[in-house]
This record gives C-alpha cells, structure tokens and sequence, in this order.
C-alpha cells in the first residue's frame, strides 16, 4: 500500500473519531431540540384569561386541583382566595382572574397566579395571559437533549428594525424549567406602531443564541414582516397596513411622529392638541394600524355606540387624540351595567371586558387622569403599554 | 557524501530547474482562480447582480452582503501570496524536498489564510437571507470547533509527507 494512502486513512480515521465524538452529542440535541409548548405566535397558559372561556379556564384550573377542595388561588399580592372544589361551581375564582388581569394590564403589570396545595405547596404557576388590546405574550418552550447534550444558553429578543434602525421590544433570556427552557416575551402591541407608522417594512424577529458546549457559539435570528404577525393575531384574516413611507425622523432609536391637524374637527369634536410623541422606548399604535389602516382608530368602545379614545392616524403618520376627555368619560359612565359593572368592547378581543364594580372607580380615576394628560406617550404609559 | 548521493542532488537541482516555468503557471493559474477569482466573481459579478438573477427566476430571495463582502475581500485579499505561495509549490516536482518543504510552507499558510477568512472565528453577522419577507440571519463564534477545522487541515501533513515518501524513488530514478 502506498504511503500516500495509508496517510489519507489515517486522516480520515482520525476525522471520522473526531466528527463522531461531536456528531453523535449533536444529532442527539437537535433531535430533541423541540417546540414543547405554544409557538412563536400563541400563548399557552392555564390562566390565558384573554381567549379562553370561562368554562375553558375553570376546566384548566380543574385539572389542576383535580377538582380537590383546598386549593387556594392567589393572583401575584392582588387577590387571594379558596378554589371551591370545582370552580365551576363558582365563578367568582375565574371572574377575579379576569379582573385582576385587568388591573395589572392597566397598571402596565403582568401578574401570575399561583395555585396553592391545601399543604401550602405550590400546584401550579403560571403568568395570567393577558391580551389588552395591546400587549400579546408569546410563549416558547423547548426541549433540550439527554445527557450528551449541553447547551449552555438560549436567549431570545423580540426586535423591530424601523428603516434600519432597531426598536428592543423585549429582550428575554430563556431559563431552565427542569429540562427544558421556556420563556415568556410580552409583546406590547404598541410597540407596532412605530413600525406600522413606518410602513410596511418593519419586522419583527426571533432571536435565539446558543452556546453549544464550547464548540461554538451560534445565533440564528428570524425576522417576519409586521403584517404576518399581525395577521397571524387576527386569525389570518387581511390586515390593513398603511403604505406610507413615515415623514419620522430617525435619530437612533428615538422617533418623533408630529401632528399638523390641530384644530381639525371629528364629528364635531375639535381636536384639542397638536401631539408629539417622542417613541423612544415608547410603544406605538401599531395594533389599531392594522386594523384600520390610517384614518380615525378607536382604542376601545363603551356600551353599543362609539366613544373611547379615538385616535386619528393620518396618511402621513400623523398621530392626533379625537376624543376628548369629557368625551370619553361620558362614555364610560353611560356604559356601566346596572349592578354596576363596566363594559369595554375593545376592538381585537373576542369577548368584551368585563370589569367590575369595585374596579370600575379606578379605571375611571385612571382615564380621568389619562386623558387629562395631553401627552400621548404618558398615557400609552397609563394604559400599561 | 558519498558519490552516489552526490549525484542525486546534483540531478535534483536539474529536475527543478527544468520544472519549474510550467509548474509555476500550472500552480498561479489554479491558485488565482480560488483564491482572487472566485471572490472577485463574487464582489463583482454575483453580488451586484443577484436581485435581478432572482427576479428573472421569479424567486423571492434576497441576500444581504454587507457580511459576505468583507469576508469575499479577505478571501481575495490574502489569496494574492497564497496564490504566490502555491505557484511556487507546484514548481518543484513531487518527491522533492524542496517540494515537501514548500508543501508543508503552503499548508501552514493556508491555515493561517483560513483563520484570516473566517475572521479567526468570529463572524457574528455571517449570512442574512431573506425569503417571501422573512428574513433569517445567520451568526457564528467558533471556539473549539476553529481548534478543530484547524487540525484537520493540518493532517494533511500526513498525505504531504506520503506523497514525498511515494514520489521520492520516482523523483531520485528520474522517472
């Protein structure tokens, strides 16, 4: 046998030991490196209090407890009380649920609630999912491999590249949970605004770094246009996004929007101030882009006929509050149930917001305050965005 | 020294001289199309006109270069004394020392050229694609995985020195 050849096997052999050594831990962990939970674009907890039934919701709970009696549920500090042995039995448990839902959501908090074992341990913790109208979580779960498998790090932010410059929505960095990781990224949606505003250009991404037990470091990012996003929340049905390009002027991340129409009137109400919304850090108007497109946006109506906070988003960006706050807390009040309770048909929810009696005052107080305030960001801030 | 073996340096110099023009074409020629052909197709010709390749084949995918350039640039840019190196390998015959020498000078240099393309492992913006509007990117830090891609290649030491020990009796005997 020639020399020459002799070389070249033993190279390959000592190629083939090296690959293997590697090949082996890594087929193993890209085979078990799977979805477990929820997808890029859903949420999945026990208490998603936004798309779930109350029958749905009592069922998770249910499960949970086995239907055992005492289970005690406390919702973060707000709320805490006895789970009966069904709470189906009751709807109080799912009703304060929703409730303080509501409250951390215009509080601009998320909370958890956590399901107590009648021995004090904890059953279950999960975050109350929460969509506002404004804010969506997106859960990912992955699963990682056996033993052979070591990686070291999954992280993953949630970005929107506004005419090249970034927007960091949410930067979360994925953490243990027994063998595999889960991360919950809250994704305000008005942090589309300033993209939507933007046109349709902007993107929003995924970005996953891993560390791969010291061989290398990788880091895939996934970018999808806004309006896939956007439809994918909208059941996949058509998104009306403006075609502007944005008169904003981009100073790294800060973004100025300016309103020229002060004066204007809406159905005879005169538009009462000329807004400038410096976007940095702030989220925008994204989600009532897509739905409306520029022209008049209701964030919200109360009882069967309009009102809200009406917004006005011009063909050129142009950002400009409608609604005044007489307008508005008129009808706030005109909405209130007789036992007291208040409710919001927000436009992108599939059932309207129940809020009640004992937190329909603060609510109140807190659009009292909001609206007395002219600045829009401050009161995209109040609202929890 | 004994005559014998005299005689045999003796005949080395004269093979090489007589080798060496077309080896040395033969060994710029390969080299300057991998090393400074390939990425200047690829700075000036492909990446320019890749958009409109893609429209023509009606495929919405778009790459972003601003990566892919300078990695091409370093490519083309230390190729130029590899492509020398090379040249002057391919000069002297197989079975030489002086070919084994340059042999083993040529494949430390192009580890050291490899390193330098992959940006000695650090390429945290490697490859943005994007296709039908979504846009996946592509990064990569290479730790162990370099230290490995490195001793590879410096096996090939090992079909250097085989091909000398094959070649050598040839090469002494005149063929």
């Amino acid at each position: 046998m020639k020399a020459v050849t002799i070389a070249k096997i033993a190279r390959i052999i000592v190629i083939i030991a090296v690959a293997v050594v590697i090949a082996i831990p890594t087929y193993a962990g890209i085979e078990s490196f799977k979805i477990t939970d929820g997808d890029f674009m859903s949420t999945e907890s026990i208490y998603d209090v936004n798309s779930m039934s109350n029958a749905d919701l009592a069922a998770n709970i249910n499960k949970v407890t086995d239907s055992e009696s005492g289970y005690k549920v406390s919702y973060g500090s707000v709320i805490g009380e006895d789970v009966p042995a069904s709470v189906t039995e009751t709807s109080d448990v799912i009703v304060n649920m929703r409730a303080a839902a509501v409250a951390a959501a215009s509080e601009g908090k998320t909370i958890k609630a956590t399901l107590l074992k009648p021995d004090g341990s904890i059953a279950k913790q999960d975050m109350i999912l929460w969509m506002n109208g404004f804010t969506q979580y997106m859960t990912v779960g992955v699963k990682l491999g056996g033993s052979l498998v070591n990686i070291v790090k999954l992280s993953a932010s949630l970005d929107s590249v506004i005419n090249g410059s970034k927007i960091v929505i949410s930067d979360v960095d994925m953490v243990p949970a027994g063998d595999a990781y889960r991360m919950t990224i809250p994704i305000p949606y008005l942090v589309f605004a300033a993209a939507m505003a933007d046109g349709a250009h902007s993107k929003v991404g995924v970005t996953i770094g891993i560390d791969y037990n010291g061989f290398f470091n990788a880091k895939f990012r996934m970018d999808f246009p806004v309006e896939k996003i956007m439809k994918s929340f909208n059941g996949g049905g058509e998104v009306n996004l403006p075609t502007y390009e944005t008169k904003k002027a981009a100073e790294g991340e800060t973004f100025t929007y300016e309103s020229k129409k002060a004066g204007s009137t809406h159905d005879g109400v005169e538009v009462k101030q000329e807004i400038d919304i410096d976007a940095k850090g702030v989220p925008g108007v994204a989600d009532i882009l897509a739905e409306y497109g520029a022209g008049e946006i209701s964030i919200g109506s109360f009882g069967g006929e309009g009102g809200g906070l009406i917004i006005e988003v011009s063909d050129q960006g142009d950002i400009q509050i409608v609604s005044d706050k007489e307008y508005l807390l008129d009808a706030l009040e005109s909405s209130r149930e007789e036992d007291g309770t208040l409710i919001i048909n927000v436009e992108y929810l599939p059932e309207p917001v129940v809020v009640e009696k004992d937190q329909v005052d603060s609510l109140m107080e807190m659009f009292d305050e909001l609206m007395s305030n002219p600045d829009y960001a401050t009161i995209l801030g109040g609202l929890g965005l | 020294m004994s005559k014998h073996k005299q005689d045999y340096d003796e005949d080395e110099e004269v093979r090489i001289k007589k080798i060496r023009i077309s080896g040395f074409i033969i060994g710029a020629i390969v080299g300057a199309v991998f090393y400074i052909g390939i990425p200047y197709a690829m700075i000036h010709y492909v990446e320019p006109n890749f958009d409109s390749y893609m429209e023509q084949l009606k495929v919405d995918l778009h790459i972003a270069w601003d990566s892919l350039t300078p990695l091409f640039e370093r490519w083309m840019y230390a190729g130029v004394p590899m492509t020398l190196l090379g040249a002057l390998t391919w000069s002297c015959p197989k079975g030489s020392r002086q070919r084994f020498l340059m042999s083993t000078i040529y494949l430390a240099a192009s580890i050291v050229w490899l390193l330098y393309v992959l940006n000695f492992g650090v390429l945290p913006d490697l490859i943005s694609i994007t296709v039908d509007g979504n846009t996946y990117e592509f990064g990569l830090v290479l730790y162990f995985l370099l230290y490995l891609i490195v001793l590879f290649r410096a096996l090939k030491i090992l079909i250097l020195f085989g091909v000398y020990k094959d070649s050598r009796d040839d090469y002494l005997e005149g063929e």
